[in-house]
């Protein structure tokens, strides 16, 4: 599903040029789970934006289910994310302004999907995430974990192959944390692939397959046991 | 702590020039518009102020029932009557209207063109006119005794003591001359002033300079204005109703028996000297007048542009404060106390003001141009004469600067103060209310200034059913047949009618008899001959042109009153017809001062401004008055050379024609409708100037919006959503607001323009599509404005926007 060949992306500032990714190589399956993690400012989030069709790489190829969208223009880039990703940050990133219901059918919207399947479709994953009961609130009345929940509603709800995760547990409490972690990991095993940033080793054990980043390259990669899977 | 926060200040706008140099930019041109309009304002209110008696003084005004005019001249006896006989008249003064231009001539030979006003010397103790030199009884004690202005002394005697010098004057037209000793210079007239003048003779004079006529019967003739000193009329009406009866008891004790003035006949009031400037828009001898509706008109734009400014001022300044409310945040951390963050508050709002001021006060001169041809007044700003008037208006700007400065210190105190993150919705009504209000403006003003337009371009090019274009009327003075000679010689020449100009902006109704009922229908009188209709390209509708060879011609200069043979040929216009009810005009006998015919009737034309609707009109040349006028067409383009063709006959025959507009009349549509194109000029540049004021009021405010939507834009955007779809996000609120705007706008407009049509007897349509246009206009304006930040805004990578913090 995600093939990267020689992936570099390189920041430039007046003065300075940073190399966040280094001639990375990395290859993830469909139905895969994996974490990445290093150290602060290794580039983990940037190879995530890059998977995620939000940043287009400076150097080398990105095969998205088999298309070569490494080169991709915004609009296309944004064709291609629709329906297809889905998004959790740390920081739940909910717009204040709207309800949960509103908030986890903006994917919907954008599909040009009808409002009476919109309403079902939400109605179904929040009841899935078990927060049914919150639709009307607005997302400052959630405690964080209903918040995350929230948020992986919205990144599911248009049913994408593929979830990008930016630490999602990093603003919870650990019991919040593990019912998310459970949560991302039925979704993996009901067939989405997941991709996730992480720094913790207790999430990272969710995953297949973890991958370490330094300075922008892959130090090591390290794969689960497939019996504990 | 001052020096502190002034250096903060200066540090801030070096870091944000852009954001500083946008905010007040856009207050600056307010405050230089505003600052002219004050000075006009300022000027044109104390016109007339600087009498001290100005409460105490009152002029004689004569109403004409007759007419739509007044008129100020009165008999010269009355003021010394009045003050004989009414104790509340405690004196009187009184001066001749008209000024004709004459020639002022020194023992060296230089000459001048003066325009001298005869007066008694009470003039110069009612009124603030001050002498410079020379002394008001020498003026009283000498009969042929002037009093001349510092200009017409520089001029006349440079620096040499002109008291007691001898001066020659004489008229342009006529060859008598009379002797003057000059007893007095006086002050240059201030432009604050109604009356003007540059020369004063001595009021015992007039009789001589004036001729027979006054000498003989005073009662007869108004020749004088006539102002009094009544500090202590309690009841104006009934001091009024008093110098009604006692004047024309004494009048009649003078006249000649048999024809007694009637009192319906003198029917006058008393006008304060501190209302002449502005309330004598019907009086005919008074040149020097103001608009109150002009006025009132400027000052509510002026008012409006500093408050389209204040309010944009404070959107910006409200944005701004957003990123500095985490300043203010750590400062009061640190313990600041609130008088200190309001202090700072106020001082960076004063200091702002300041610098717009300061910009007003250097452009000035490089504006006052361009603004004084708007407006159509030209003041001049002297620093030593106007400290006031510049003190006062920075005193305005300060106290602005300070409510500004509270205002903002309100505004942001919650988000500073209060220990909850989330901003209140306070400042964010505010602005919206601050928008919606700019908007309302902006599309009011187009629509206004739209069918103002539409209006000024109907006048201008609506059928009036005669053509005035390219005809010059001439005064001939006696080389009339020498004149007409000479111009009929010209190839671009085309015809020459005897008679009066026929378009007129003030006019007389006067009372035309139908002889077989004895019905009166109040008409015009106008003077033209056989060639008049033609001329004018007037249509005859039926019946024939006038035969003038039948007239017999007389001159009545001696007031013996010669009785005529026959009658005299008129033709009337339609509206006359009707009026009359007449059924078959043509041979209908009238009375026009005399016994008269209609031989023809034309079509009606407009030949008033269009304010007001068609009078009954009659044309004849030779009733019991009479001119010598004649009207000249010429073909496109010749204006220069006719003119020059008549100052050529006048100069071959010695007699002096420097003075071309006191002998030649042409109608001037710009003239005309003066004050509809100041208006249109005006509300153009007004226009602009809020249109410019709300354009970077709406990049402020969209450039706030975008930035606190941030977030939820790259939220969006991840979620799917294409540049397209953030962007109309952004913009409908825009839209909205336009649209609210407009509904808001449109009937208040409407019934703003239905009044000023009022005015006219002519309107434009109020037409929907002007609405439309406008509304349209701002929606496409705002859109532009606001979609260079909201496009950037949907353009950026989401990636930066959801960061973590």
């Amino acid at each position: 599903m995600i093939k990267t060949e020689n992936l570099s992306k390189i920041f430039r500032t007046e003065e300075v040029e940073t190399k966040a990714l280094n001639n990375v190589n990395l290859h993830v399956k469909e139905g895969e789970f994996v974490a990445i993690m290093g150290p602060s400012g290794c580039g983990k989030s940037t190879l995530l934006n890059i998977i995620g069709l939000l940043d287009n790489p400076s150097e080398g190829a990105y095969m998205f289910n088999g298309k070569e969208v490494g080169k991709y223009k915004e609009g296309s880039r944004t064709q291609e994310r629709k329906g297809n990703i889905g998004f959790v940050f740390q920081s739940f990133n909910l717009i204040d302004e709207l309800t949960v219901f509103e908030n986890v059918e903006l994917p919907l919207i954008y599909l040009k999907i009808k409002a009476s399947e919109r309403k079902r479709l939400v109605n179904e994953v929040l009841e899935r995430m078990n927060i049914g009961h919150r639709t009307k609130h607005f997302p400052q009345q959630l405690s964080g974990g209903q918040q995350q929940r929230v948020a992986i509603a919205r990144a599911v709800v248009a049913n994408p192959k593929l979830i990008l995760a930016d630490e999602p547990t990093g603003n919870l409490d650990s019991k919040n944390g593990m019912e998310v972690m459970d949560l991302l990991t039925e979704l993996n095993r009901q067939g989405t692939t997941i991709v996730m940033v992480t720094h913790s080793d207790r999430d990272a054990n969710y995953a297949h397959r973890i991958v370490n980043l330094f300075d922008g390259k892959i130090v090591t990669e390290s794969r689960k046991d497939p019996a504990l899977v | 702590m001052l020096f502190k926060i002034l250096r903060q200040y200066l540090r801030r706008i070096m870091r944000n020039y852009k954001i500083y140099a946008v905010s007040i930019l856009g207050m600056s041109v307010a405050i230089i518009a505003s600052f002219h309009i004050y000075h006009f304002v300022y000027k044109e209110l104390s016109v007339d102020k600087f009498h001290e008696k100005r409460k105490d003084i009152y002029r004689l005004v004569n109403n004409s029932s007759n007419t739509n005019t007044q008129s100020v001249t009165t008999f010269l006896p009355v003021g010394p009557t009045l003050k004989r006989k009414i104790p509340e008249v405690k004196n009187y003064s009184r001066i001749t209207t008209y000024a004709e231009p004459h020639k002022l001539k020194n023992e060296a030979g230089i000459e001048l063109k003066a325009s001298p006003r005869f007066t008694d010397p009470s003039f110069f103790e009612l009124l603030n006119f001050d002498l410079k030199e020379g002394s008001l009884s020498k003026f009283a004690d000498t009969p042929n005794g002037i009093l001349i202005s510092e200009k017409l002394t520089n001029g006349l005697f440079g620096s040499q003591n002109p008291i007691g010098k001898q001066l020659i004057i004489s008229k342009y037209r006529g060859e008598s001359k009379w002797s003057l000793e000059v007893v007095g210079v006086l002050k240059n007239i201030p432009e604050e002033s109604t009356i003007q003048g540059d020369c004063f003779i001595n009021n015992e004079s007039l009789e001589i300079l004036a001729g027979k006529g006054y000498e003989i019967r005073p009662w007869n003739y108004g020749v004088v204005e006539l102002f009094i000193h009544a500090p202590d009329i309690r009841d104006l009406k009934e001091f009024t109703e008093k110098v009604k009866n006692l004047t024309v008891d004494e009048a009649n004790l003078m006249r000649n028996p048999k024809y007694p003035m009637k009192i319906e006949h003198f029917d006058i009031e008393f006008q304060r000297l501190d209302k002449m400037y502005f309330h004598s828009t019907n009086i005919r001898e008074q040149k020097n007048k103001g608009s109150l509706q002009f006025v009132k008109i400027i000052s509510i734009v002026g008012l409006l542009a500093l408050l389209l400014a204040i309010s944009n001022y404070i959107v910006m300044n409200l944005g701004l404060s957003l990123t500095r409310v985490k300043e203010f945040k750590i400062k009061r951390y640190l313990g600041t106390s609130k008088k200190q963050v309001f202090l700072q508050f106020i001082i960076e709002s004063v200091l702002n003001a300041m610098v717009c001021f300061a910009l007003a006060l250097i452009t000035y001169p490089l504006l006052s141009k361009a603004i004084a041809h708007l407006i159509g007044v030209e003041y001049h700003l002297k620093l030593e004469k106007d400290y006031i008037l510049i003190l006062s208006f920075l005193l305005i700007i300060l106290f602005i600067g300070f409510t500004i400065g509270v205002f903002q210190y309100f505004l942001s105190y919650h988000s500073v103060f209060s220990i909850n993150k989330t901003q209140t919705s306070n400042s964010w009504m505010t602005k919206r209310v601050l928008i919606n209000f700019q908007l309302f403006l902006f599309i009011g003003l187009i629509i206004s200034m739209l069918f103002i337009r539409k209006q000024v371009n109907y006048i201008e090019t609506k059928d009036i059913g005669f053509n005035f274009k390219n005809v010059l009327g001439v005064i001939p003075d006696k080389y009339g047949e020498e004149l007409k000679n000479e111009l009929l010689s010209k190839s671009y020449v085309e015809k020459i009618a005897g008679g009066q100009t026929i378009f007129k902006t003030e006019y007389r109704l006067d009372d035309v008899t139908i002889q077989s009922t004895q019905e009166k229908v109040k008409s015009m009188i106008v003077l033209g001959d056989a060639d008049y209709l033609e001329l004018y390209d007037i249509e005859l509708l039926y019946g024939k042109t006038l035969n003038t060879s039948k007239l017999q011609t007389f001159y009545n200069w001696t007031g013996n009153l010669v009785q005529r043979n026959g009658t005299v040929e008129v033709l009337v216009n339609e509206e006359f017809v009707k009026r009359a009810n007449l059924k078959n005009p043509i041979g209908t006998p009238l009375y026009v001062n005399s016994n008269s015919v209609i031989v023809g009737v034309f079509k009606n034309i407009n030949n008033t401004p269009l304010y007001e609707s068609i009078q009954p009109i009659v044309i004849g040349y030779d009733f019991s008055f009479f001119t010598s006028m004649f009207q000249v067409r010429f073909k496109e383009g010749y204006k220069s050379q006719v003119m020059d063709d008549i100052a050529s006959v006048f100069n071959r025959n010695n007699a002096s024609f420097d003075y071309i507009k006191d002998f030649i009349e042409y109608i001037d549509y710009e003239d005309i409708y003066k004050k509809e194109l100041q208006l249109k000029r005006l509300l153009e540049a007004f226009t602009v100037i809020v249109l410019f004021i709300s354009i970077l009021g709406l990049v402020a405010i969209s450039l706030f919006i975008t930035n606190s939507k941030t977030k939820e834009i790259g939220i969006r955007k991840v979620n799917g959503a294409t540049i397209n779809e953030i962007m109309f996000m952004l913009n409908k609120d825009f839209i909205k607001w336009v649209v609210g705007s407009f509904i808001l706008a449109c009937p208040i407009t409407y019934y703003v323009l239905k009044n000023w049509l009022e005015n006219f007897a002519y309107k434009t349509a109020l037409s929907w599509w002007v609405f439309a246009l406008a509304g349209a206009f701002t929606l496409i304006i705002t859109l532009l404005a606001v979609s260079w930040q909201t496009y950037r805004a949907a353009k950026q990578n989401p990636v930066k926007s959801l960061r973590d913090e």
